[in-house]
Formats: C-alpha cells, sequence, structure tokens
C-alpha cells in the first residue's frame, strides 16, 4: 500500500486503525478540534498544501518540511489563566501578572484600564472553543482570526509539589520571564491527535493534479482567517506580543515545528471529492463565524465519509487507485427524515444501517490482521518457526502502546504454542486462531481509541441522531443540510431536485427517496413500502423549502440553491 | 326495507376517491358520471375568462398554461375546446392534441406536454417557435404543460430564445398585453377564491331534494352537513383556513380542494352504509362523527385517506379545537344560564341537532353541572369534556363572535397579522419594532432588550462561555418598513396579499459606491409568529425547527450585500450582559498609537 505524508523511517509501528485509516484518527479529539487543528496546521505551513511529504527535501522553492506550531502563551494565558483555574501553578500566576502589568499601558490611559482589560477578556473568552472543563494550556479559541490559532500545550505537572515551594520560595520573583514558560510542552497528542492533519493531508492528495483548485482553496481560507475579524486579531496579536515582547529569548529556543502523519492510497478519487467540495464550499460571502462553524460541520462530514469509505467490504488498495472504489466502496446511508411520523419504520431502519457502519469498521480491521498474518506465512518457509516469526512481526507491525497488552499478546502465543504443540499444524487454522487472538487482544483498544471516532463526530455534526442515547440513526441537521447545499452548490447555481438528491447519493451515499433507494438496492433488501421513501423525499423537500434553498415549480419541480 | 340513495351524494364520492387511477384523469373520471340534477361544477374563474378573450381576438396570442397536477390545466383545455368548437371532449382518449380552425386562424390545443414523448414535445415546441417568428402566420397554441417539463424541453430542443421569453414571464408573472405569447403560471392562483361557489354548488338545495322520504332525514349528518355548510358564514370560515394556508406558503390545487371539500360533506360514506348503520342502532344519540367540523380535519377518517388529502395535512398546522379557551370554554358550559342576545345565541347554537346527538349534549351538560359527586365518581373523564373539542370547532364555524373565532386558530398573533395585511398604519409601526426586537433576539439568541435598531450580529455558536455577539451591521429603525403589498393581475385570481419587511442599507453604506438596493424579505405567517413570539419573550424552541433556517437565510442576505469585505474599520461592536440587560460595547484600536480604547 502506498502512504501519502510523512513516513517516519525509524519506526513502522502503528496501531492498527491506522494502518486503514492512516495516521491517525482517534475518539478523544472533539469535533471542532478537526478544524481546529486543520487551521492550525495550514497556517503553520504558511497556507500552502503539499508540504511536509519528504523532509530530506532542500529548502528550495520555499518548500516547508515541518510545519510551524504556535505557541502563544501571553495570550492563552491572559484569557484562560486564573485563580480558578484546574492548575494553578505560581510560574503562571507570576507570568500573568506581569504581563497585566505591561498591557494596562496598552490601553487607554486613566483608571478605565483594568475596565477595559476586563472586557477585552471576556470577548475573547467568549471565542472558547472547548466545552469541557479543561486546564488553561488545553483551552482553545473559535479561530475567529489567524491570531487566535494556538497549538495544544501540557505543563509538565511532575514533581509538582517540590517544585512548588522551590520556586516560589526561591527564584520566580526574579525569574526571567521565558522561564516563567519552562515547563510547558506542545508535543502531546490529546486534543490534537492528527485528525485536522489527516484533513490537510487528504486535500493535498486530492489536489495533486490540480493547482488551480489548490491555490483557490488556501487563499480562501487565508482570507477567512484575516479578513473580517481583523480589530480582534489586532487586538490578540498586541496582547501575545506584549509577553513576547516581554520574554526576548535570548536563549535561542528552537520554534516549535512538527511533521504530519500520513494517508493510504494517495490516488484515492474520494480526495479529490473532499477538495472539490471544500472548493465550492468556501466560495460564499457568508459572515466569517457562520463560515468557519459550517466548514467545521463539513470537515466532519468529510471524514465520517472517508471512515466509511475505507470500512467498506469492498475496499481494496487496487479500486482506491484505479478508482473503481466510488462505486464499489459507496456506503448505503438511510436518512430518516420522518422522525417518527411514519410511526419508526425508517428510524429503525436507518438505526440498522448506522450499526452496520458500526460493524463494517470492525470487520475490516478483523480482515486486515487476518490478511497481514497470511501474507507473512506465505513468507516463512520453516512450520517450526512460523508462530515465533509471525508474533515478532505482529509486534512490529501493530503497536502495544501498554506493557499490559504486550504481556497480553505473549501469553497468547504462548497458549497457542501448547496447543499446536499437542496436534498436527494446520496452518490456515492457526492462522485463523491467531488472528481471532490478536483480534481480540487489540479490540478493546480499537474499540476504545477509534471506533468511537464516527459515533462523536456523527452525532456532533447533527448527522446522527439522537446526540444521547439508544439506537442511533441517520439524519440530516440544519447546518449539515446548509454545510452540504454549499458545498454542492456553486453561488448562482440551480440543480433539481431529483438531481440533488442523486448526486448526495452518488458522492456521499446518502440515501433519502425512492430513486436513491433502489439505487442502493435497498427497495428489494428490506422490502417496506416504497411509500416511505417518497414521504421521506417530499419530508427532505420541505426542510429545503423552509430554508429557503429551493425553488419549488409546478408538478414536484423543485430547484436546489443557496438560497 | 328498499334501498334509499341520492345520487348526488355518489356523485360528491367520486370527488373523493383516491386511487390512483382517480389522481391521473381526475378531470375525466368525473366527468363520466351522470349528470347531477343542478348541472356540474362550474367554477367561474379569471383565467378562463382571460384565456377566452384571448383567443376572441382577431389575432390572438399564443399562450402556454402551467401548473400543479390538479390545478385545472386540462379543465381549462376543455373549456375552450368547448367555447371555440362547440365540443364536450369527455374523453381525450389517446388524443393529446385537438385543432380548432377559426376565421383564419389555426388553433391547437396541447392538453398535456408531459404525456407526449420527448420528440413529440419538442416537435410541439419548435412548431409554437416558428408559428411565433413567422410575421404572418396563422398558427396559435395553447399548451398545457408542466413547468419542470416544459423547462427539460425547451433546453433539450435547443430554443432558447422561447426560453428566455418563458422564463422571463414565470419569474415576473404573465405579460398580459403580449401579442405573441403569454405564459401563466396557475401555481400562483389562490385557491381559496373558489372555496365559496364549490360549496354553494355542493349545497345547492335542488341536489338535496332527493333526500326526502330518506327514512333517516333528521338524522342524517351529512343532510345536516349541506344544510350548515349552506350557510355564508360557514363557508367564509372555510375560505379563511385556505386564506391561512396560503399564508404558510401552501398552494392548494382545486383538484385537492374538490377532494376535501367533498370529503367534508359526505365524510366518504355511502346513502346505503349511512342508512344501515343509523336504522340498525341508536347511532344518532352517540358524540356522532361526521359532522363538517369533524371532517374539515378528517378526524375520522383513515390513515390512507389522510396521506392523500394535501389539504388535511396542511390543515393540521391549525388544529381548532384542541386547546381551551376560558371565554370559548365557559360559553360552552354555562352560556345557557346567560342573559339576553348570548343566551339567544346558545340556544340557536345548541338547539338539539344530529351534530349534538339530539339531546345528549345537553344531558351530558347538565349531568355536568347539576349532577353532583356521582358524575365524577368512576376515573374516566366526564362525558361533557369529551364534547369540548368539537364544540370548540363547531363554535369556529358557526359562532358570531370572529375575534373569538380568530382566537381558536393556535396562531397567538394572527389579529396583528391580519391588520397588517390590512395596512393599518399604527399596526405597520407597532409590529415594525416587535419584528426587529424578534429578529435581534433571533440573530443573538440572546435576550436583547434593544429595539431602536435592527442588530445583525455574529457569534461562535458551541461557546463554553457567556456568549457576546459582535455586531456586523445595526439598521435604525427608519431604515426598516413592514409593507402588505398585493399582486391582482387580470390573468388570474390572485387574492393574496404579501407581507414584506424591507430593509434600506445602513447608515454605514450611504455615499459608497455599493449596492444600495434594500433586502425585501417576505414575511410568512410562520415566520411572522416566531419572530413575534420571540419578541414576546417566547423561547427559540417553538416553531425554530420551521424557521431557524429562514431567518439564517436573511441574515446571510443582509451581510452578503451590506458588509463590506475592505473595510479598515477599527473598531468592533459587541453585546454584553449587563446587570439586567445585554447592552452594546465598543471597542476600537488605534493604529497610530497602538492602544486598545474603551
Amino acid at each position: 500500500m502506498q502512504r501519502y505524508g510523512h513516513i517516519d523511517e525509524s519506526t513502522d509501528t502503528y496501531p492498527l486503525a491506522a494502518w486503514i485509516w492512516g495516521h491517525r484518527l482517534r475518539t478523544g479529539q472533539h469535533w471542532i478540534e478537526y478544524l481546529l487543528e486543520f487551521l492550525n496546521v495550514l497556517a503553520g505551513f504558511e497556507y500552502q498544501f503539499g508540504q511536509g511529504l519528504d523532509l530530506d527535501s532542500p529548502p528550495e522553492n520555499g518548500y516547508l518540511t515541518h510545519y510551524k506550531r504556535f505557541t502563544r502563551l501571553g495570550l492563552r494565558r491572559f484569557i484562560f489563566y486564573d485563580e480558578r483555574d484546574k492548575s494553578t501553578n505560581p510560574r503562571d500566576d507570576e507570568a500573568t501578572e506581569r504581563l497585566r502589568k505591561h498591557l494596562v499601558q496598552i490601553v487607554e490611559t486613566g483608571e478605565h484600564a483594568d475596565h477595559i482589560l476586563h472586557e477585552v477578556r471576556t470577548l475573547l473568552r467568549s471565542f472558547s472553543a472547548i466545552e469541557e472543563d479543561r486546564s488553561w494550556y488545553a483551552k482553545s479559541l473559535f479561530p475567529a482570526h489567524e491570531a487566535f490559532l494556538f497549538w495544544e500545550a501540557r505543563r509538565k505537572q511532575k514533581g509538582k509539589r517540590s517544585g512548588k515551594t522551590q520556586i516560589a520560595s526561591i527564584r520566580i520573583d526574579d525569574a526571567e520571564p521565558f522561564e516563567l514558560d519552562k515547563g510547558v510542552t506542545f508535543t502531546d497528542r490529546n486534543s490534537f491527535a492528527r485528525g485536522g492533519e489527516l484533513y490537510y493531508l487528504i486535500l493535498s492528495a486530492g489536489t495533486e493534479q490540480n493547482p488551480q483548485l489548490r491555490s483557490h482553496l488556501a487563499d480562501r481560507l487565508k482570507a477567512l482567517l484575516h479578513t473580517q475579524n481583523h480589530v480582534l486579531g489586532t487586538i490578540a496579536e498586541t496582547i501575545d506580543s506584549t509577553w513576547s515582547t516581554l520574554r526576548q529569548d535570548t536563549n535561542g529556543e528552537q520554534p516549535h515545528r512538527g511533521t504530519v502523519g500520513w494517508i493510504p492510497d494517495p490516488e484515492c478519487p474520494l480526495y479529490r471529492l473532499i477538495a472539490e467540495d471544500l472548493g465550492t464550499f468556501l466560495d460564499n460571502h457568508l459572515d466569517s463565524l457562520e463560515c468557519l462553524d459550517l466548514l467545521a460541520h463539513l470537515i466532519c462530514f468529510h471524514i465520517l465519509q472517508y471512515i466509511y469509505h475505507r470500512a467498506h467490504p469492498a475496499s481494496t488498495t487496487e479500486r482506491h487507485t484505479n478508482g473503481f472504489c466510488r462505486d464499489a466502496c459507496r456506503p448505503a446511508l438511510l436518512i430518516d427524515l420522518l422522525d417518527q411520523r411514519d410511526n419508526g419504520v425508517l428510524r429503525a431502519q436507518s438505526a440498522n444501517f448506522f450499526r452496520e457502519q458500526e460493524q463494517y469498521q470492525i470487520d475490516r480491521a478483523r480482515s486486515y490482521v487476518f490478511e497481514q498474518l497470511a501474507r507473512w506465512a506465505l513468507n516463512i518457509p520453516d512450520d517450526h518457526q512460523l508462530l515465533d516469526e509471525l508474533a515478532t512481526r505482529v509486534e512490529q507491525h501493530f503497536s502495544f502502546r501498554t506493557k499490559q497488552s504486550r504481556d497480553s499478546h505473549r501469553q497468547l502465543v504462548e497458549r497457542l504454542r501448547t496447543k499446536y504443540e499437542t496436534q498436527s499444524l494446520n496452518q490456515p487454522k492457526l492462522l485463523r486462531d491467531y488472528c481471532d487472538a490478536i483480534f481480540q487482544n487489540a479490540e478493546s483498544e480499537f474499540e476504545r481509541n477509534f471506533l468511537g471516532v464516527h459515533r462523536t463526530l456523527a452525532k456532533a455534526i447533527g448527522f446522527v441522531a439522537p446526540r444521547k442515547g439508544q439506537n442511533a440513526r441517520f439524519v440530516l441537521g440544519d447546518n449539515l443540510l446548509k454545510a452540504l447545499v454549499l458545498a454542492n452548490l456553486g453561488p448562482n447555481e440551480q440543480m433539481r431536485l431529483g438531481e440533488f438528491l442523486e448526486r448526495l447519493y452518488l458522492r456521499y451515499g446518502l440515501v433519502i427517496g425512492l430513486g436513491e433507494a433502489s439505487a442502493a438496492n435497498l427497495v428489494n433488501r428490506l422490502r417496506i413500502n416504497t411509500e416511505y421513501y417518497e414521504r421521506n423525499r417530499t419530508a427532505f423537500l420541505n426542510k429545503l423549502q423552509r430554508a429557503g434553498l429551493v425553488t419549488q415549480y409546478s408538478d414536484a419541480t423543485a430547484l436546489v440553491h443557496r438560497g | 326495507m328498499a334501498s334509499f340513495a341520492n345520487l348526488f351524494v355518489s356523485y360528491l364520492n367520486r370527488y373523493t376517491t383516491t386511487s390512483s387511477d382517480h389522481e391521473a384523469v381526475f378531470d375525466e373520471f368525473i366527468s363520466q358520471a351522470p349528470e347531477p340534477k343542478a348541472g356540474p361544477l362550474r367554477i367561474d374563474t379569471t383565467i378562463e375568462n382571460f384565456v377566452r378573450n384571448r383567443f376572441a381576438q382577431p389575432t390572438p396570442p399564443s399562450i402556454i398554461l402551467t401548473g400543479n397536477a390538479g390545478d385545472g390545466k386540462t379543465y381549462l383545455c376543455r373549456q375552450i375546446i368547448h367555447a371555440f368548437a362547440g365540443k364536450d371532449i369527455t374523453s381525450w382518449g389517446d388524443d393529446t392534441e385537438f385543432r380548432i380552425d377559426r376565421d383564419a386562424i389555426q388553433l391547437h390545443v396541447v392538453k398535456d406536454l408531459s404525456e407526449m414523448s420527448d420528440t413529440a414535445g419538442m416537435d410541439q415546441l419548435h412548431q409554437l417557435n416558428a408559428a411565433m417568428i413567422a410575421t404572418n402566420s396563422t398558427e396559435r397554441y395553447l399548451i398545457a404543460a408542466n413547468e419542470g417539463r416544459l423547462r427539460a424541453l425547451l433546453t433539450a430542443a435547443h430554443l432558447d430564445d422561447l426560453y428566455e421569453a418563458v422564463n422571463t414571464q414565470l419569474l415576473q408573472g404573465p405579460d398580459q398585453n403580449n401579442q405573441r405569447l403569454i405564459v401563466v403560471n396557475l401555481n400562483r392562483v389562490t385557491t381559496s377564491s373558489y372555496v365559496t361557489q364549490a360549496l354553494r354548488w355542493m349545497t345547492d338545495p335542488v341536489h338535496w331534494e332527493d333526500c326526502e322520504g330518506c327514512p333517516i332525514l333528521d338524522r342524517c349528518p351529512i343532510r345536516f352537513n349541506a344544510t350548515r355548510l349552506r350557510e355564508e358564514q360557514v363557508q367564509q370560515r372555510v375560505t379563511l383556513l385556505y386564506r391561512l394556508l396560503e399564508h404558510l406558503d401552501v398552494h392548494v390545487t382545486i383538484r385537492d380542494m374538490l377532494m376535501h371539500l367533498a370529503y367534508t360533506l359526505t365524510g366518504g360514506q355511502s346513502c346505503d352504509d349511512l342508512i344501515g348503520t343509523v336504522m340498525r342502532s341508536n347511532w344518532s344519540y352517540t358524540r356522532t362523527p361526521l359532522v363538517y367540523y369533524e371532517n374539515v380535519w378528517a378526524l375520522q377518517a383513515d390513515a390512507s385517506f389522510r396521506r392523500k388529502a394535501v389539504v388535511v395535512q396542511q390543515l393540521e398546522r391549525f388544529p381548532v379545537g384542541q386547546h381551551s379557551l376560558f371565554a370559548v370554554d365557559n360559553f360552552i358550559i354555562n352560556g345557557h344560564e346567560h342573559d339576553g342576545q348570548e343566551a339567544q345565541e346558545y340556544v340557536h347554537l345548541f338547539a338539539p341537532a344530529v351534530d349534538l346527538g339530539q339531546r345528549l349534549f345537553a344531558q351530558d351538560r347538565d349531568d355536568y353541572l347539576r349532577g353532583g359527586a356521582p358524575a365524577f365518581q368512576n376515573d374516566n373523564e366526564h362525558e361533557l369534556l369529551k364534547w369540548l373539542p368539537r364544540c370548540r370547532r363547531k363554535l369556529f364555524f358557526e359562532g358570531n363572535d370572529s375575534d373569538q373565532m380568530i382566537r381558536l386558530i393556535p396562531f397567538l398573533f394572527l389579529p396583528d397579522y391580519q391588520c397588517l395585511l390590512n395596512n393599518e398604519w399604527s399596526a405597520l409601526e407597532r409590529c415594525k419594532r416587535d419584528i426587529v426586537l424578534g429578529l435581534n433576539r433571533a440573530f443573538a439568541q440572546l435576550y436583547i432588550t434593544e429595539d431602536d435598531n435592527l442588530f445583525v450580529t455574529a457569534q461562535y455558536l458551541h461557546t463554553a462561555e457567556q456568549p457576546q455577539p459582535l455586531v456586523r451591521l445595526k439598521f435604525p429603525i427608519e431604515s426598516l418598513w413592514l409593507t402588505a403589498e398585493a399582486h391582482q393581475t387580470i390573468a388570474y385570481d390572485d387574492d393574496r396579499i404579501n407581507l414584506q419587511l424591507i430593509i434600506g442599507p445602513p447608515p454605514a453604506m450611504y455615499g459608497t459606491h455599493q449596492s444600495t438596493e434594500p433586502v425585501r424579505w417576505r414575511l410568512n405567517l410562520l415566520l411572522f409568529e416566531y419572530l413575534m413570539r420571540l419578541a414576546h419573550g417566547g423561547t427559540y424552541d417553538v416553531l425554530g425547527d420551521e424557521c431557524g433556517l429562514a431567518i439564517r437565510q436573511l441574515k446571510d442576505e443582509l451581510i452578503g450585500r451590506f458588509v463590506r469585505e475592505d473595510t479598515q474599520e477599527a473598531a468592533i461592536e459587541f453585546f454584553v450582559a449587563d446587570q439586567r440587560r445585554y447592552t452594546v460595547r465598543r471597542l476600537r484600536f488605534d493604529s497610530t498609537t497602538g492602544r486598545i480604547q474603551g
């Protein structure tokens, strides 16, 4: 399998999910953090796609091997740090205090200064992007402006107690400002688990043959982060630069940089489709905040498409390379727009399709393990060595992150050994047993860290309802619907409803009306009354109509447009 | 017992049949039945007169009719053939075209472009085009088509000029004086204009003469319905419901209307069945279903009828009778004890009749009022309470008090809306302020109290903190107008008045080169209700599903039209929570001094 991105030569050990869905997606990443990380990476590459693939490339032509990680410690302390913070630290207390003293000088003189600073702070804070209760360094801002972008950070808490007293009593008062920033690292990947990087790579791969689209995307995204909220941006920059001026980094600290992960099968047409979508989408005159919000929805929708596409039983490298995957790996996602008005018939069916997608991911992971074992086994001529050789390769290939998982892998190898010592060797059976055992071992990791991704994202963007509780099914929330219309219809474009529905099916596998249901062969498969699809379609039309996204002509000739 | 039937009832029931065959050839299906006593239904429409007049001219134009299935395109074609060729076409058979020679003119009537093959359809359009281009052609066309099909065929036939001509008239309305081509879209006809006519015909006493001698004459709900629906006030209130649908932008076709009105009258029952039921039991002394005010909402109909009956589905928006109004309920229960006029009305309304189970209602009422404890002993709801919803509906149609009647419709601000449609100045000013307030709240998703300006705000919607919406645009209330506009035309009946909110460019744009065309936003009843409710303290979720996206659409449009991208504005305005209300704050960045100012 060909990979696209930066391949680390020193190690080729990755979690199971990464081998199928690229390096990498993880459940812990918040839906909005896909947008944040993506924009951080893009801005860190100075708004150029296709960078960071080849680290050995000479730095000519402005090619960038690493992206810059924005730290903006001054800004984020100013906004998020106070005595109520989850993890207070004397260094941060001190740094915040010193920054405030200097900031008073950049606001209008007089007794209002504190008041104005307070107002600035609450205003900036209202862009707080993460709902969870986190420490100040792990919080982030919704990117109303480039100056609001910064990379995930962490303050090392090791030996916190002793460090605290030591610093507090001895050094803190006369410490240099840069020393106060010590212990803050930018290398963790909890919230920025690489999902945004993956999106960056998808767009890069999707525009390899289309430089025009590539620069269109870059230009529009850059404009989005600069044009409308420039006053906010300037204020944020002023605050942050007050701290960096104060810091005057004399130790020649290296700038913080990062490298991208990788995605599989760079030729896959899905990447081009995603880039196309985004190109059309960005061609709008929406308010920038609205646009960014919809962009976050679109990104997550694309990531879901990517997961489902690669989880499809027909997904093979060959198909992704020769382009047949568009038809072969199209998911069938039956959308329920009737919302119980049909006594839950479509709802129940749609819920089945959601479970089916989940099962596909599990099956895909399992078959990947089996295919790998079978391939390795072919090259191991000596039956006596088979199990040991396989075990070595397994450990080289799949990362077992904890000692516990490594140990349990060894145990299961031992168990297999005992089992096969007593009976004659049956290679296929051994492979199957081994595969089952590995998968059982990896399953909990796979379920915990990967399988939740599609669930979390789909619920967050209104593609799956309810947000909490049983019987998740596919729906189309208002924001998502709007994002999809913008991604499929240019500014003055119109499309007949039938065509639009067909397009949603062909591009994303969304099944709404009867036409799509027969194309996806659901009519025969589900054997529910075809009238349900008709009503579903009418419900969709009504939804568009209320949103002003459709002009209805006679006899069900409705034209979809942006409104 | 010999069977007894009024043939007109079965004639009416032909309208309510819901098989798919029936839908496809409705017009023919109806006209094949023996003609009823007072003649078949003839609805006098402006469009028919218009088309006739045009074709009666020495050099008539060609006319294209577009519209939904059921808007009466085929019917109209038949009437034209009848008028100019003197022929009644009850069945078209396989012919889709009919030629009339009149003086030196050949008039081709094409009843439906959709029933032709692609080539035949394109052929027709080419001929029409040729006739229009030629200076002295004597060929004229009357073509009925659905719009989608028409557009598709015009495109496929590469008739670009004709397409443009058609498109212009479809967008801007018919060009009445055009000598060559007039395009009329029947979709724009307000069907409410015909409700009274249709009901008058259905309840014409001549049709009901045959009932004399019927064994259940005095106990028959259908006959009861015919009597009540004959009353002018009841007809007006049915019309009102249709008007309201039009204010929700629902277009009802004539076919849907006829299906609904016929059902309202007969409840889908045949004489035979009904006589059987009534004779066999003491059915007439119960809460009779099938009375017209229940049938309007098809409360007793089976699911398959409800699904096909478009009007019934849409009327679910106006569930009259489901909520209680003190004044109304009090009248129903205690009205007979009042004095004077009210008591008179009560006696008139609640005298024993078919719909009240004769005396059953009065008995239940008396039991409720005077029955003492035993009346409430079992856990079941008291019988009187079951009467309430239907009595409210009854009052909706039969009560004299029109203010009360309006309040039975669960749109709280309907009276205001009606004032606006009448262009009442004071209402326009007052409601404008409420609309501004409602929009401010809808945009900012905060309980804003400011109503002197319209604020178009933007914010990060998923913020974890107190949101502080940024002000993108600010319009003083003087730059907004509410207007009610009618779109009457001589070509067809369009009685609808549209309410529009016109938003002029904000002062910041005066004197710039950018477009200063105002934004015109059509405010239908639903949006109006939503915004008024917000302005009066309602929450965002009520009607939010239906209105949320439309409000955002307006915001997008305002921002797209009036926000300047290249602005060098150095200040920013935003809402903050200030003690008990939200106020606008301002921050400035002075680039010369590099300082932030409050």
